[in-house]
């Protein structure tokens, strides 16, 4: 029952930051500098054309009634129309997303096993060779920018070799082995930024259970090293990497622009950069209103995990 | 004459030019067809396109607000994709001359205000449906209506009437005389479309080389070939797609690893890049787009002719040519016109750099070294910010001190183009009628340098009404003294268009008015094996 209500209270706050959200995207839509009508018609705009385009998309009309509209609109599911091709913003949404879920989900299968292993590893002896040689490496590589290391990837392996396409176009008719080499690289250079995140997060969580007086009674008690580490400590502390792998994802479906840009693949990341550009500004509010849903989700559920992982906040005394 | 054909000759052993071409282009500077058999064999024999092959051209942007609506091309792309589906009645020749298309050929009355155009027989839709002139007057009624947000009802608008003549006869009877009539139907809007037409979401049906197979915007496009095309010789692909690429060195990048045939828009920079590789090709032709310095002629502190004169001598065009365009262009003599256009007027001398002459006019303006506000942004065309941080250098040796305000894209049209007294701004090329209706005219829409004067109008009303050449030269020269004696612009550079392809991507003619042959390239590209 405490457990429900916990979860419960999790998920009333969710809704409250989605809420707060939709008035902040509302509100930073509005301070965008220019106008969509100038934006579609760009230098050949004649002050006839900018009012019949004004008056089609309704933009006469002042904000706070837009705002209501819009999210009235939210709240049963319709996200309205986009102002520039005139399809629904939930259809190109939905278009759109599966390239997005796929670029993470491939990403989230190579990244979280490998940096749980590699935080494993160096938690095993703290400060050995081992142990620095894995922080030089992550830090390094969290420390280069996403898009610089995506260049210097395409740079090296479809210029120069040519193994690999340096564009992630995803057509309806890929097969399986194109689609595999097509992910090759943004794959790589999204997971060299996540890596050193949950890699380190991963040693310090391990670390810190092992200095606990739990664990300094398994080793008393004789209970193996491996079984130490991935029963004992890694079960404990399970929450923090829970966590930072929930962070992570989050990241990997809302903040690749980037990488989707410079790879042309087509996800969110590049429908809100060519809504934005273009001052669609329905599409640029549905796919905000996503990503804050992702988080949210991601973290109610990363949450629920701790919860149900921490006896502590199971058992409350 | 003898370059001319020895530089079509290298253009036709590069790929760069067609067969077809090269024999116009052989026959119009007159030569025989024995001469022109033997030339033609030292060339390359092999090079009879060849059938068949899927291209893929990377443009520059893909976007929700692609359109295949004529009244709603936006994009570059938009208006690529709109010549390979549609045709026009008219096309504009390399020369910058009307060409006839769809119509076979035309008349007009002696004060150049009824033009009657023949149509083409035997054009069919891509349903099946003949051309008719009911076509013609839908296509251009639909830039008209009242509704209309298509930005070429400004100059559409000159048509009062449409009228069938008869069943391949259609006449324009016009507001007013215009001589160069024909140059409007080669407008990049100016497609033709089935009478009552009006579903452009997802697909469209014109009289061009390729059909719409696939038009989602934003993700994907592609085009397969119209079998029954009217045309001789192409279209030879079976399909071209386009993917939107609009980071410049992704693009270049995805030409290299051969992930795309085609691709537009090459930085001037990123030339070596492509001239480095055994595989690719560059697309160059010289052009009248240009890259200018607008100064508003209703406000301080450009109001001042003296002001004027000192930007137009502190300018020093030839080093910007040099280091932002990497000689990929040719310098303009302050007024919109390029040197390539036929109705150029040679006889006005070049203004050259010369930083006394500058200080001298800043002076008398009573601006020596006082801050002076310039806005620019990326969005007045590629070079647009470096070209100005150039002249910011060479006018401060003239006693002009600039200061440059970067305005970020998006807001640029909005807040500071005809907003502020010095700023920046790019063009298409035109026609010397079109650019002046359209922008200098003194109730022009998009007058941005605020340039009224009532001769320069009478001037342009009575060019339209004269028929002969030579005259009509004469006029628009005169013109062109007039905005670079008093005017408000000052052509940065006349920009050459760059494009690159594989080799093996035959067929492609340049053609000043826009990038890969004009936007047609189409209906004669090849693949060889």
């Amino acid at each position: 029952m405490d457990l429900l209500l916990i979860v419960a209270r999790r998920v009333a706050i969710g809704v409250l930051t989605v809420l707060v959200v939709s008035l902040l995207v509302f509100a930073g839509t509005e301070l965008l500098p220019g106008n969509v009508a100038h934006a579609i018609l760009g230098p050949g705009a004649t002050p006839e054309a900018i009012a019949n385009i004004s008056a089609r998309l309704g933009l006469d009309q002042p904000a706070y009634i837009r705002y209501i509209h819009w999210f009235g609109n939210l709240l049963h599911g319709d996200l309205g129309t986009s102002l520039t091709s005139g399809r629904e913003v939930s259809e190109l949404i939905a278009e759109r997303s599966g390239n997005t879920f796929l670029l993470a989900g491939v990403t989230a299968l190579v990244a979280v096993p490998l940096s749980v292993s590699l935080g494993l590893i160096a938690s095993t002896k703290p400060n050995g060779r081992v142990d620095k040689t894995i922080s030089a490496i992550t830090l390094t590589l969290i420390s280069i920018p996403d898009f610089l290391v995506a260049v210097i990837l395409v740079s090296i392996f479809s210029v120069q070799l040519g193994w690999l396409p340096a564009l992630s176009t995803i057509r309806p008719d890929s097969s399986f082995f194109e689609l595999a080499r097509m992910l090759v690289l943004p794959v790589t250079a999204l997971s060299f930024t996540v890596i050193a995140h949950m890699a380190r997060m991963t040693r310090t969580a391990v670390l810190n259970e092992l200095t606990s007086p739990a664990i300094e009674m398994a080793i008393l008690k004789g209970v193996p090293k491996s079984r130490l580490l991935l029963v004992h400590a890694l079960s404990n502390a399970i929450a923090p990497i829970v966590n930072v792998i929930a962070l992570n994802l989050g990241y990997l479906i809302s903040g690749v622009v980037v990488i989707e840009m410079l790879f042309n693949l087509n996800g969110l990341g590049k429908l809100m950069v060519e809504a934005v550009t273009t001052r669609d500004i329905p599409l640029v509010q549905g796919c905000a209103m996503l990503f804050c849903a992702v988080y949210v989700l991601l973290n109610l559920f990363a949450d629920t995990i701790s919860i149900v992982a921490n006896p502590r906040i199971r058992h409350p005394k | 004459m003898f370059d001319k054909i020895k530089q079509c000759q290298y253009e036709l052993k590069k790929g760069v030019l067609s067969r077809r071409e090269f024999i116009k282009l052989a026959t119009a500077v007159g030569l025989s067809s024995t001469a022109l058999g033997s030339l033609l064999s030292s060339s390359a024999h092999a090079q009879t396109p060849k059938r068949g092959g899927k291209i893929t051209v990377g443009v520059a942007a893909s976007q929700q607000n692609n359109s295949l609506d004529p009244a709603r091309y936006f994009a570059e792309s938009d208006i690529l994709r709109g010549n390979a589906l549609y045709d026009k009645l008219v096309n504009q020749g390399p020369d910058l001359l009307p060409v006839p298309h769809l119509a076979e050929s035309w008349e007009f009355n002696a004060d150049a205000t009824k033009w009657v155009f023949k149509l083409r027989k035997g054009v069919q839709f891509h349903d099946g449906k003949s051309l008719t002139p009911e076509d013609v007057i839908y296509s251009f009624n639909h830039h008209l209506g009242e509704k209309s947000e298509s930005p070429a009802k400004a100059y559409f608008s000159q048509v009062k009437e449409l009228k069938k003549l008869d069943n391949h006869t259609v006449e324009f009877i016009l507001a007013s005389p215009n001589a160069e009539f024909p140059m409007i139907l080669a407008d990049l809007r100016a497609h033709i479309f089935p009478d009552g037409y009006t579903d452009f979401t997802s697909t469209t049906i014109g009289t061009g080389p390729f059909k719409v197979k696939e038009f989602k915007p934003g993700s994907r496009y592609v085009l397969e070939r119209n079998p029954n095309y009217w045309g001789e010789g192409g279209p030879y692909v079976d399909e071209i797609e386009y993917i939107g690429i609009s980071d410049p060195t992704a693009r270049v990048n995805a030409l290299l690893s051969g992930d795309i045939d085609l691709m537009v828009d090459l930085d001037p920079k990123l030339v070596p890049l492509i001239e480095r590789s055994d595989d690719l090709n560059l697309i160059q032709a010289k052009s009248g787009q240009h890259r200018a310095l607008v100064m508003m002629l209703d406000r301080a502190p450009t109001e001042d002719k003296n002001f004027r004169m000192a930007m137009k001598y502190g300018i020093d065009r030839e080093m910007i040519l040099k280091n932002v365009f990497k000689g990929f262009g040719h310098v303009g003599n302050d007024h919109p016109i390029s040197s390539i256009d036929p109705y150029y007027n040679h006889d006005i001398s070049q203004r050259e750099y010369d930083p006394d002459k500058a200080r001298f006019y800043i002076k008398k303006a009573g601006l020596e070294n006082q801050q002076i506000d310039l806005y620019t942004s990326s969005v007045t065309g590629a070079g647009s910010i470096p070209s100005v941080e150039v002249l910011q250098e060479t006018a401060k040796a003239g006693g002009i001190n600039l200061n440059l305000n970067k305005v970020p894209a998006d807001s640029y049209w909005t807040n500071a183009w005809m907003q502020k007294p010095l700023c920046t701004t790019t063009w298409e090329s035109r026609t010397p009628d079109l650019m002046f209706s359209i922008a200098y005219q003194s109730d022009a829409p998009w007058n941005e340098t605020v340039w009224k004067n009532e001769h320069f109008d009478k001037l342009l009303l009575q060019a339209r009404s004269v028929t002969d050449f030579d005259k009509r030269k004469s006029i628009y020269g005169e013109m062109q003294n007039m905005l670079h004696q008093d005017g408000g612009i000052t052509v940065m550079a006349f920009v050459d268009i760059l494009d690159a392809g594989n080799k093996k991507v035959k067929g492609i003619t340049p053609h000043p008015t826009g990038l890969l042959g004009g936007y047609q390239f189409a209906t004669n590209v090849w693949l060889d094996s």
